[in-house]
């Protein structure tokens, strides 16, 4: 999922930078099931945090822009993480821990939080999924 | 309505966050310390920013029209009920508040 407008990623990133936490609709399906379009998404600040293969965060994809991407984390090393949306075939690339701007901390859909956290189930879903995709990129 | 007062100095409240952006001032009300960019969004014009700018909890509302007065070419009663208006709405909207209360 990505967010849309200038305007709004200025305002999402003012904010986390002031130490709150901010809550917005999701845009865009790279997420699913996980986080579905329209979902209400709260990012709290990174700060100190240490993050895992479970966390989703918000990275600043490209610095000119200030495009924001709101994907899974994948591997993280000391000083970056690999990223990835739950729906995509292929990473996203590594980032800078500097870039990362906020990390997921709920999840609303129609009023209730849901689990935004892979599940076994989820996993095992993900990579057959996934091991489709790349039996059909062969084929 | 909240009653302000001409001597009495108003800041920003606690449960705002305000950014420019592009030039407009942008302000976010906080719920729970969250910042909920889904609900509606305060948006102030040039007037409105210049007012919110100004008080800054240092001035009080008379000392803002002052220097309002001093900036803009505008008749000091337009400036004295556009300060007025937009500071009593703000309050009520617990966006601004009296510096004491703080």
């Amino acid at each position: 999922m990505s967010l849309a407008g200038a305007r709004f990623r200025e305002l999402l990133i003012g904010i986390l930078a002031t130490g709150h936490c901010v809550r917005f609709p999701a845009l865009g399906h790279s997420m699913h099931p996980a986080i579905q379009h329209g979902d209400l998404v709260t990012l709290a600040p990174l700060g100190d945090r240490r993050l895992s293969g479970d966390d989703v965060v918000a990275v600043v994809r490209n610095a000119a822009t200030r495009q924001i991407m709101v994907h899974r984390v994948r591997r993280v090393n000391n000083e970056a993480v690999e990223t990835r949306g739950d729906a995509l075939p292929s990473p996203d690339g590594w980032f800078p821990r500097a870039a990362i701007i906020g990390v997921v901390v709920r999840v609303e859909r129609q009023g209730k939080a849901v689990a935004w956290r892979p599940t076994p189930w989820s996993r095992l879903r993900q990579a057959v999924r996934h091991a489709l995709a790349r039996g059909k990129g062969k084929s | 309505m909240t009653a302000i007062a001409w001597e009495t100095c108003y800041c920003p409240s606690t449960n705002v966050v305000a950014r420019e952006i592009d030039g407009e001032m942008v302000i976010v009300p906080l719920t729970g310390g969250i910042g909920d960019l889904s609900d509606d969004l305060f948006t102030l014009n040039d007037t409105g920013k210049a007012i919110w700018m100004a008080c800054d909890g240092t001035a009080t509302l008379a000392q803002v029209v002052e220097h309002l007065c001093a900036v803009y070419a505008a008749p000091r009663e337009v400036i004295e009920r556009d300060v007025w208006g937009l500071v009593e709405e703000l309050c009520a909207r617990d966006i601004l508040m009296a510096q004491s209360a703080q």
